[in-house]
């Protein structure tokens, strides 16, 4: 199934936390802010398992990043790993 | 019964995160890890100093004849009451005076990953000096100290415990 989605987390001053593009042919970098979140998903075709799984893969993700202490908030978050949960539930 | 499990569950993720603010406000305080690891040992030896009290209440265990015998105390009650973990003893040097603690899993670093800039921090030294206070309320001077840290990549986490000597003066309980 091809098709792109654009991940985003933003924070309470709508800035953009944590972004995300998912292309089914190429992977960029993803470009990465930091701050407290909305988890919003554009996405250009139905995928609403796939969608609902990432949600709640990248939420438990988040929750246990932030359980580490020398997280300093409003830092840059670097995380391979929601890019790979982006492979999974977005792209399989 | 289920709410004592919450209750356990949600006093321990609180103690995790207690130990994660005192360890990284240390790293504000203190400018290198060595002193952060100093602070640690010290902290953790007057917690020891005193725990041994509420430990022999607790665990009645009499006196060991042995540093073997200390070895599973500490190990098989003392780890477990506290923790709520039982580390493996092993690689006994030959003269019976030095073991390690395998821990498999250590809940003072749940959620923890070590920043670069701090790859001297010795996370959980808290622990060491708990070791070495308690151990030397009851007359024995030992060393303590962390020789794999999962934290730092290993597989395992393993404490290195030597027997130093016997203390014979019955000294009062001191703070450093």
């Amino acid at each position: 199934m091809s098709g792109s989605f654009y991940f985003v987390i933003v924070g309470h001053r709508d800035n953009a936390v944590f972004e995300m593009e998912v292309f089914s042919c190429c992977s960029r970098p993803p470009h990465v802010t930091a701050g407290h979140m909305r988890f919003i998903m554009l996405h250009d075709i139905r995928q609403e398992d796939g969608i609902k799984n990432f949600f709640t893969d990248v939420y438990d993700l988040y929750i246990k990043f932030s359980m580490n202490p020398f997280y300093e908030p409003n830092s840059p978050i670097r995380s391979k790993k929601v890019q790979f949960l982006g492979q999974k539930h977005l792209l399989s | 019964t289920n709410w004592k499990k919450g209750l356990l569950k949600t006093s321990s993720e609180l103690f995790t995160l207690t130990y994660g603010a005192l360890v990284t406000q240390l790293c504000k305080d203190y400018e290198n890890d060595e002193d952060v690891n100093k602070q640690l040992d010290k902290m953790g030896y007057n917690i020891g100093v005193r725990l041994i009290e509420d430990f022999l209440a607790r665990s009645n265990v009499g006196r060991c004849h042995d540093f073997r015998e200390t070895a599973d105390v500490i190990a098989k009650v003392a780890f477990k009451m506290y923790l709520g973990i039982t580390p493996s003893i092993t690689n006994w040097s030959p003269a019976g005076d030095e073991f390690s603690l395998i821990l498999e899993n250590n809940p003072l670093v749940d959620f923890v990953e070590l920043p670069d800039n701090h790859s001297s921090l010795i996370y959980s030294n808290l622990l060491c000096g708990v070791l070495r206070g308690a151990l030397e309320m009851v007359q024995m001077a030992v060393e303590a100290k962390f020789v794999q840290d999962t934290l730092k990549g290993d597989g395992v986490t393993e404490i290195r415990m030597r027997f130093i000597r016997r203390i014979e003066d019955n000294l009062p309980a001191g703070e450093e």
